[in-house]
């Protein structure tokens, strides 16, 4: 075996052996947490793991607001909706990944049925709640309705066994606006803060 | 003056920009369920294909008024015997509620008349605005390719 200079190390032979001289000394890798900035929205922290039913994939979202509201998630381990700048450390955001190789991660808001707001300034954990949730899914975004507008977020893909990318959509809070005319559903307006 | 969208003192989004406009010759408020963020025509005139938005400052979203002479509308009424007004009203503005791109637009086209028609013309835009005749109480069924609803 044999081992040649290259890129910021050298090699020197005398009497006395070789000697191995590096230049550039070794700086440590940035860390990702180091590198990581959370913006609104931003998903991250993609990850396979093993539970007892079998393999599932975890994610994390930074905290952002939809018309000033703080949406909701669902923690998978304390079984409750929670606030994007709420969550407990041991909580689990899982994605739906049901027999594909990517998941759309997106919000979901909806009219108050008594304000007409839009968001309802609290949730009622109901499962038709139109407070903002973050959701996903491995199928297409669902189309808006009366009901519910929804954003895409971001998509992860998995390219593969177990890596992960992520195509960032929205990259700020939002405000949104709801106009529906007559009998056609309603159509949704959304502006990036 | 300029607007800064998704800000606190602008408009939200281009939506808070936009309105259908109002049938003045229908009863009711043109606007039921509304509330932050959130407005719901129920009377209006829009296209087949679209939805009949048009621009305006005056729109329910941008914290305007839901009464019709407020925002952007057409209206048809008689005035004395069987001489009759066709006007796009406003109030608190000289120069309407509908920017000038949209009143050149619809400048000749026809106006069809729950008896009748015409066509529209540029003074319907400015007060004392069109005048034509009528023979009973009108009521706007279509502008061009706005169909009331």
């Amino acid at each position: 075996m044999s081992i040649q200079p290259g890129v910021g190390y050298t090699f020197t032979a005398s009497s006395s052996g070789t000697n191995f001289n590096v230049q550039n000394p070794w700086t440590q890798w940035p860390l990702y947490v180091e590198n990581f900035v959370c913006s609104p929205f931003k998903v991250h922290g993609v990850l396979k793991k093993t539970g007892d039913e079998g393999d599932y994939v975890v994610f994390e979202i930074c905290p952002g607001t939809f018309n000033n509201q703080m949406p909701q998630v669902y923690d998978s381990v304390n079984e409750v909706w929670k606030y994007l700048n709420d969550l407990a450390v041991d909580t689990e955001l899982v994605l739906d990944f049901a027999s594909t190789t990517s998941s759309i991660v997106y919000l979901r808001v909806g009219p108050d049925a008594t304000t007409f707001a839009f968001p309802p300034t609290s949730p009622t954990g109901a499962t038709d709640d139109p407070y903002p949730r973050i959701y996903s899914t491995g199928g297409a975004l669902p189309v808006d309705s009366d009901a519910f507008g929804y954003v895409a977020i971001a998509k992860v893909n998995e390219i593969s066994a177990n890596v992960y990318t992520v195509e960032q959509y929205v990259t700020g809070s939002l405000w949104g606006d709801r106009l529906k005319t007559g009998t056609d559903t309603a159509r949704y307006y959304y502006a990036r803060i | 003056m300029a607007l800064v969208i998704g800000v606190g003192f602008g408009p939200s989004t281009w939506g808070a920009l936009r309105s259908v406009i109002f049938n003045g010759t229908l009863a009711g408020s043109p606007v039921t369920d509304s509330g932050d963020h959130n407005v719901e025509y129920v009377q209006g005139f829009k296209t087949t294909d679209g939805n009949g938005f048009v621009r305006t400052d005056y729109g329910a979203l941008y914290g305007n008024s839901t009464s019709k002479q407020y925002g952007p509308n057409f209206n048809a009424y008689i005035t004395s015997g069987t001489s009759a007004k066709f006007a796009s009203e406003y109030q608190t503005s000289s120069v309407g509620m509908l920017v000038n791109e949209d009143r050149a637009q619809l400048t000749g086209e026809t106006v069809a008349l729950s008896s009748g028609s015409i066509t529209m013309a540029a003074s319907a835009f400015v007060s004392p605005f069109q005048t034509f005749t009528a023979l009973s109480t009108p009521i706007i069924n279509t502008i061009g390719k706005l169909t009331a609803f």
